[in-house]
């Protein structure tokens, strides 16, 4: 964890470097992924998948947190960057609301347990927006 | 949308940086409107344009 506080205080125009800072939140992602992918296929053993999962969340959480603590170095209000989390957190609501609908018509078919499902569709809408969020970071914002 | 901004900063010697600080965005956000990839709000745009002296309809071209 202190490496990851080092590796954020390498400063760059704005006080935090974002592109370490994308860096970290794809790294989280990865292992999100990963430890979901585990879960799901090797399901006899719950404690690397867990471990990992928890990894992954802790990491995004931190940083964040820390973007979160360091804004005061920032603009106070960017309206691009305004634009660009409404237009993620929308896109990432719809393809949530999407997935719902598909694992509504999979658990007729394949039951699946509480667990499973709500794991899944937390993990989704997190792991949507942070890719939303880069998305739009890179493509013209025009609306 | 194309606009003069790149041209008028060049003309008052002003950065990016500045720019962006003195309307209160980052830097990102006036680097995508030279480029003409970001369409400001009309507060913005109101703000790019007073600052570089100009009206609005002359800094950006619709």
């Amino acid at each position: 964890m202190l490496g990851i506080y080092n590796i954020m205080l390498d400063k760059s125009n704005y006080g935090v470097n974002m592109k370490k800072f994308e860096k970290l939140i794809m790294f989280g992602v990865i292992a999100l992924i990963i430890g979901i992918f585990l879960e799901i296929y090797f399901p006899n053993d719950d404690f690397i998948p867990i471990n990992i999962i928890s990894f992954g969340s802790a990491m995004i959480c931190i940083v964040i947190m820390f973007k979160v603590f360091k804004r005061d170095q920032e603009p106070a209000k960017d309206e691009r960057i305004i634009k660009i989390n409404h237009m993620s957190l929308a896109n990432s609501w719809w393809l949530t609301y999407v997935v719902i609908a598909i694992l509504y018509w999979v658990n007729r078919y394949y039951p699946m347990t509480a667990d499973s499902i709500l794991g899944l569709v937390m993990f989704f809408m997190v792991v949507t927006y942070a890719i939303f969020v880069m998305y739009f970071n890179r493509k013209e914002v025009s609306y | 949308m194309k606009n003069r901004i790149k041209e008028l900063r060049a003309k008052f010697n002003l950065t990016q940086e500045e720019l962006a600080k003195r309307v209160g965005v980052r830097r990102e956000t006036i680097v995508f409107m030279e480029q003409g990839k970001y369409n400001p709000s009309l507060q913005l745009a109101h703000d790019v344009a007073k600052v570089l002296g100009e009206k609005i309809e002359d800094v950006f071209i619709f």
